[in-house]
């Protein structure tokens, strides 16, 4: 019984989890790689309470100051024989002297090459962040850099396009609902970001193959996050 | 454009990889040696203490082989009959399919149990371990189990049991083969007579599908269908259902009252246990109540 959560672990190993991938948009005309490695957590029986080791390698432009697009790969997907990719945009439509928000609009797309099944889920993130702490700082090589530090809290939207699910069923959520908090430390050209995500906080954990870690108890998961950014 | 193919170039290496994840829903041991029975140490699906006791005169440990697929070298299956292998010829056998758990010993409570079906030995119960179980050959993989089991009724069908003697009975994964034979007896050595299952699967997909909230296709992590809830419509022979209502691996609602719902044959019936969880139901149920329904379905 225990492998079954084995199998279902690597559900989440392919499935919604990964973090904000930008908060802030970046510079105009600015390159950045980034990388994440996280999920639910899970009680595994007979090993631990642990987070998904999902993971993420992406690429982010600047295309305006406050406009920014993006798009991800999941190799740890690809290993079990399914490609799946992310893309969309972050656009800052807000901010003021140490804070500002932003939406990230996008696609998720997941194809196997055992049965050819393709499915797209779009995406709509939404955060809002607060800079606490701003300092130049110097590299080795002497030159000045920002540090920065800053937190934000969000929330992430899946949308399921089917109607049904398997065996006709009618599909219940159609939206599927996680906020989220984390914390970024800009050091010149990384970042370094953990992140909390609330996993579907309103439905049933119960009854299911699964023992997710909830702060909610009966309902919803936690997801762990750590991320990296290069910003070239 | 470049960082672009550097990052795509590992995953296509990456996707070209075909691992998947059906071996991890089977919770096969094949590390034992031989089978110990009463005397196995290890866990249990069940306590049925001294009163279902099996004597070793009546227990017969056997195998035989299957061959999978044309031209393939065959494999062996190991299997335990409990009553008199002559009677097979003239009396009620019923075919018992286990769940994901281990191997035989782990389910040996059960057989004893169902060999005290309307009095000791009234009916005969043959068990098999599948492929990659206990001391049988093979890997575990969907496909092998119901090749396993095409086995076991080839050996029935040998020892003289026709179709109208068969019972079938499946727990949990064993629920699969019971549907497949039932849903296809034109693909099977024989055809049985009644179909008994207990905690049953909807499918493989309604339990990703579950546990992941989104609509995943079944593909994306195992080949495995284990369709319970679509072969049961095709079933033409009478249906026993037992489910725990306490179920928290294979929740009543959302596996085994799809199968029940979407049985299409002549006479059915359903055995829904409050306090019942997935192993122990039996128990739960009481051992006699449990055995009574199992009885009066047989001879209804």
């Amino acid at each position: 019984m225990k492998q079954l959560f084995y199998l279902i672990t690597s559900i989440f190993v392919l499935g919604a989890c990964a973090p904000s991938h930008f908060v802030k948009p970046l510079e105009h005309k600015q390159h950045a790689l980034t990388a994440s490695l996280g999920g639910a957590m899970l009680k595994v029986p007979g090993v631990a309470t642990i987070p998904i080791p999902n993971t993420t390698l992406g690429y982010g432009y600047g295309v305006k100051q406050d406009l920014t697009i993006y798009g991800n790969l999941y190799p740890t997907a690809a290993v079990f024989g399914v490609f799946q990719f992310d893309a969309g945009c972050t656009w800052r439509f807000w901010q003021n002297e140490n804070m500002g928000a932003s939406v990230s609009p996008g696609f998720n797309f997941l194809f196997d090459r055992f049965e050819k099944n393709a499915g797209l889920w779009p995406q709509l993130d939404a955060n809002f962040y607060m800079n606490y702490f701003e300092r130049t700082g110097s590299t080795k090589k002497g030159t000045d850099h920002q540090n920065v530090n800053y937190f934000y809290v969000g929330f992430s939207n899946w949308f399921q396009l089917k109607s049904t699910m398997t065996l006709g069923l009618k599909q219940e959520n159609r939206l599927v609902f996680s906020p989220q908090v984390g914390h970024t430390f800009e050091r010149g050209h990384w970042n370094y970001n953990l992140e909390v995500k609330f996993l579907t906080p309103y439905l049933s954990n119960q009854n299911i193959i699964i023992d997710y870690v909830s702060p909610f108890g009966k309902r919803g998961g936690l997801g762990a996050f750590f991320s990296v950014t290069y910003r070239l | 454009m470049k960082t672009l193919i550097y990052l795509l170039l590992p995953l296509l290496v990456f996707t070209a990889c075909r691992k998947r994840l059906d071996s991890f829903l089977f919770g096969n041991d094949n590390s034992i040696t031989e089978y110990l029975l009463d005397n196995y140490t290890g866990r249990t699906t069940l306590d049925v203490g001294a009163a279902y006791h099996v004597e070793d005169s009546m227990t017969h440990v056997f195998q035989f082989d299957i061959s999978n697929g044309a031209g393939a070298q065959p494999f062996m299956i190991s299997a335990i009959y409990t009553g008199e292998i002559s009677r097979i010829a003239t009396d009620t056998v019923i075919l018992y399919c286990h769940g994901t758990a281990d191997h035989n010993d782990f389910y040996w409570p059960r057989q004893k149990l169902y060999s005290h079906l309307g009095g000791t030995h009234r009916y005969g119960v043959l068990m098999i371990d599948y492929p990659g179980f206990g001391l049988s050959d093979g890997s575990p993989t969907e496909e092998n189990m119901y090749q396993s089991v095409n086995g076991a009724l080839k050996w029935l069908k040998a020892n003289g049991l026709t179709n109208n003697r068969l019972v079938m009975f499946g727990f949990s994964l064993g629920t699969a083969s019971v549907c497949q034979v039932a849903g296809n007896p034109n693909d099977f050595e024989m055809q049985p007579s009644k179909i008994i299952l207990e905690a049953p699967f909807a499918s493989a997909e309604k339990m990703i599908q579950d546990a992941s909230v989104l609509g995943f296709p079944a593909s994306y992590f195992v080949s495995l269908k284990v369709d319970n809830a679509i072969e049961i419509k095709k079933a033409t022979v009478p249906l026993l259902w037992i489910h725990g209502k306490a179920d928290t691996f294979l929740a009543i609602d959302k596996h085994g009252e799809y199968v029940f719902a979407n049985y299409g044959g002549p006479s059915k019936t359903a055995v829904r246990v409050p306090g019942g969880d997935h192993e122990d139901t039996p128990f739960v149920m009481g051992y006699d109540a449990y055995l009574a329904a199992l009885l009066g379905f047989i001879l209804q």
